[in-house]
């Protein structure tokens, strides 16, 4: 190279060094600084004829600075180099004392055949700041994210899985690491599952993300199978050109289930107020319809072939009035008599009742409480509400079991009874009746009290039974309540408030009856439906009669067989058992020939006919019957000349 | 039975009086009747009659109103109350019957017999005292 040539190598060479961004810095075998450019005076805040010459040590902070001499020195003797070729991040010392990090890498060249060393420094201390800043917001973040209450996801635009929080553990029951990495997909149900697959696919193809920014309510799978509902929002990233998106997952479940007990007790009050608002009008009709078809039924005298269809109009009607006299029970609009009940003599005296009403395999329990229990309640609902809950739970068990009836008083305050389940804070007796029948899964139970919802049969029950419950409960200050699991039965606890015992006592019902003829023979009372029994029972013996019952023919001449001796036989004509009416009615006649016979049937007297089983001359009580015409069609049996 | 009684029967709706009437004269009364409580009061002033019915909620005078005019001008008549409603003015129909003034109350429907016995009670015991 000629000298003019070396020349201009040589002050371009200058001039690269001196522009660098970098610290170019040159030093010798026992680290006197040989070269120290702009860059490294603007980073150390030294001018360069302050360094030149001197041992670059005093560049570095401890420990560095003890350290160089020795790394020098062991660098001279033995010809290790640890550094050379090697960046590594450094502190660098300031003139001012203060320290930065720099990033070091130091090459090896020889001048003179004596080693020198080139350091190119570069300045770190914005790239440390902008580091930890971020490594501290993401630390923030995550704190956040841990400790939200809400689920917080992140997924990928395939729909992988990248981030669960602690929340979502705690809401889909899937630990983090069982889900990172697979498909989002598995958090949803079908059908979502397939629409979402379907989505991120047209995602992918048009770019178009439907869901971003909308929160939205979405249903959830759960680890066991189990769903939930969820308000969804989605928020879109891009993370190196690639979406992400992140998920924030709100359980609704304690709102929807408020949200539907609160639908469900206005749905309630609605069908209250509409039953209670047409009562008047429909019990008009209903006079209407029972006064012309029993005025036509008595024109029809001579056609007795059409004289029962007016009969059946007539009876259909009263069948209309029962209705809506339990629609005006549920909808809180009867007219109730409370007094001071001591529900232990109360549930005490119905079991008697119960026993002779419920079927043979129901084992009747009672415990009541220790000490007298007083509720302000109307007796009779009670009682009535007590017999429908009873025969519900006898229908439950149609292979038998056991129903205990207990009574206790409690303190209740308003959340005593679970989330929407409104009661006022004070003293209550509670009167339960469980049965350990088939019991009600969820959706049951969360519809039984509804008016008209049944699980029975057509024609087995009004769907009316429970519903009145509940308006009884409601109208007389208390509550009401259902525990049910499938197989295991079904415990509904009655709350009514507790009375002073000191208060009235407990009045005797008046019977609007117009002075209805009584007696004191004794009635064998033979019938299938257990309701219609126990109500027979009930309107005869307070009458003055003796009831002796029997469900079916064979248990009734059991009982006449066996010397029993009734004055009068009350009984159904169509009865399952083998034996109708008039065969026991017959049979009876031959065991005890002064047996007076009175016949009920809710059957239309053509179809008895057809089948022969009308006795033209027999005393018959058609169903449904008023508590006055049984207590007349009974004396009037009872008073027959032989 | 010697002439039939004579019942003056008030309720404003038209079906439910004739199907009452139908009842009523089928069970051997003479029935006049009458569409609201002046009208009702009305007839009772001008015939002779031996009971009333009379509907409890009507538009107007209502029936427990004409039941106490009736029972102040005449305190032997027997006055039978029908209603279709349990609960008038918040007040149980039954109830509100008995303290005009009447002396038996019907929730409707009932049968024709459950009248026409009502009403024949009401006349034996008139006739006895």
């Amino acid at each position: 190279m000629s000298p003019a040539r070396s020349q201009h190598v040589q002050s371009r060479l200058q001039a690269v060094v001196d522009t660098a961004v970098d610290g170019v810095m040159v030093i010798d075998a026992f680290g006197a600084v040989l070269m120290f450019n702009p860059a490294c005076e603007r980073m150390f805040g030294y001018r360069a004829e302050d360094v030149l010459g001197q041992n670059v040590k005093m560049l570095m902070p401890e420990p560095y600075q003890s350290g160089h001499d020795a790394y020098l020195r062991n660098y001279r003797e033995s010809g290790e180099r640890k550094i050379i070729g090697i960046g590594r991040e450094v502190l660098g010392r300031k003139k001012n004392g203060a320290t930065f990090p720099m990033d070091l890498s130091v090459g090896e060249a020889f001048e003179d055949d004596r080693p020198i060393f080139v350091g190119i420094i570069r300045d770190l201390t914005e790239r440390k700041a902008a580091e930890k800043a971020l490594r501290e917001s993401a630390e923030r973040m995550r704190a956040v994210v841990e400790t939200a209450v809400d689920g917080v996801i992140l997924i990928d635009a395939f729909g992988n899985i990248l981030m669960f929080n602690p929340a979502c553990e705690r809401l889909f029951g899937y630990k983090a690491r069982e889900v990172i990495g697979h498909n989002v997909r598995m958090l949803m149900p079908s059908p979502y599952r397939d629409e979402h697959d379907a989505y991120i696919a047209n995602y992918r193809k048009t770019g178009e993300a439907k869901i971003i920014g909308i929160g939205r309510e979405v249903t959830a799978l759960r680890k066991d199978g189990s769903t939930f509902p969820m308000d969804l929002s989605v928020g879109e990233a891009k993370q190196e050109g690639e979406s992400i998106f992140v998920g924030v997952i709100h359980d609704l479940s304690a709102r929807k289930r408020t949200e539907e007990q609160l639908a469900q007790a206005q749905k309630m009050e609605t069908v209250g107020q509409l039953s209670g608002g047409i009562a008047h009008d429909f019990n008009n009709l209903l006079t209407v319809i029972l006064g012309n078809a029993e005025a036509l039924s008595i024109r029809l005298k001579a056609r007795e072939d059409l004289r029962h269809l007016a009969d059946n109009i007539a009876n259909a009607a009263e069948r209309g009035a029962q209705l809506t006299q339990r629609l005006l029970a549920f909808s809180r609009r009867q007219i109730l008599q409370p007094t001071a009940i001591d529900c232990n003599a109360l549930v005490e005296n119905m079991q008697v009742l119960l026993r002779r009403t419920l079927r043979e395999d129901i084992d009747l329990r009672v415990a009541v409480a220790p000490q007298p229990v007083f509720a302000l309640a109307d007796a009779a609902q009670l009682e009535s509400a007590l017999l429908n809950l009873a025969l519900n739970a006898q229908d439950a068990m149609p292979k038998g079991g056991a129903l205990t009836l207990t009574t206790e008083e409690i303190e209740l305050d308003p959340d005593s009874l679970g989330p929407g389940v409104d009661v006022r804070a004070g003293r209550y007796v509670s009167v339960c009746v469980t049965d350990d029948g088939s019991g009600m899964d969820a959706e049951t139970l969360a519809r039984a009290f509804e008016p008209f919802f049944t699980t029975k049969e057509v024609g087995k029950g009004s769907g009316l039974g429970l519903s009145m419950v509940y308006g009884f409960a409601k109208q007389s200050n208390g509550q009401v309540t259902i525990y049910s699991e499938p197989g295991l039965g079904t415990s509904v606890r009655l709350y009514l408030p507790a009375a002073d015992a000191e208060a009235e006592p407990t009045q005797q019902r008046q019977l609007d009856l117009p002075m209805a003829p009584r007696g004191k023979e004794a009635v064998l009372v033979v019938e299938d439906d257990a309701f219609v029994r126990s109500h027979v029972i009930s309107s005869l013996e307070s009458l003055g009669y003796r009831v002796m019952i029997a469900s079916d023919g064979r248990e009734a001449l059991g009982m006449l067989q066996s010397g029993a001796r009734p004055a009068l036989l009350f009984t159904d004509v169509v009865m399952p058992g083998g034996i109708n009416g008039w065969q026991l009615a017959e049979e009876a006649r031959t065991l005890a020939p002064e047996l007076k016979v009175l016949f009920t049937s809710g059957y239309p007297l053509e179809s008895l006919t057809s089948r022969d089983q009308v006795d033209p001359n027999a005393l018959m009580l058609t169903k449904p019957y008023r508590k006055a015409e049984l207590a007349r069609r009974v004396r009037e049996a009872l008073d027959e000349p032989d | 039975m010697g002439t039939p009684a004579r019942i003056c029967l008030i309720d404003d709706d038209v079906f439910v009086r004739d199907a009452l009437a139908l009842g009523l004269r089928d069970a051997g009364f003479e029935v006049l009747t009458a569409p609201g409580a002046a009208a009702g009061f009305d007839l009772a002033v001008r015939e002779s009659i031996d009971a009333v019915v009379t509907d409890l909620s009507m538009p107007g005078t209502g029936g427990a109103q004409l039941i106490g005019e009736l029972r102040a001008r005449w305190p032997q008549l027997p006055i039978v109350a029908i209603s279709g409603a349990s609960v008038i003015d918040g007040r149980a129909a039954s109830e509100l019957a008995r303290e005009s003034g009447a002396d038996a109350v019907l929730a409707k429907p009932f049968r024709a017999h459950d009248l026409a016995g009502a009403l024949e009670r009401l006349l034996t015991e008139r006739r006895a005292r």
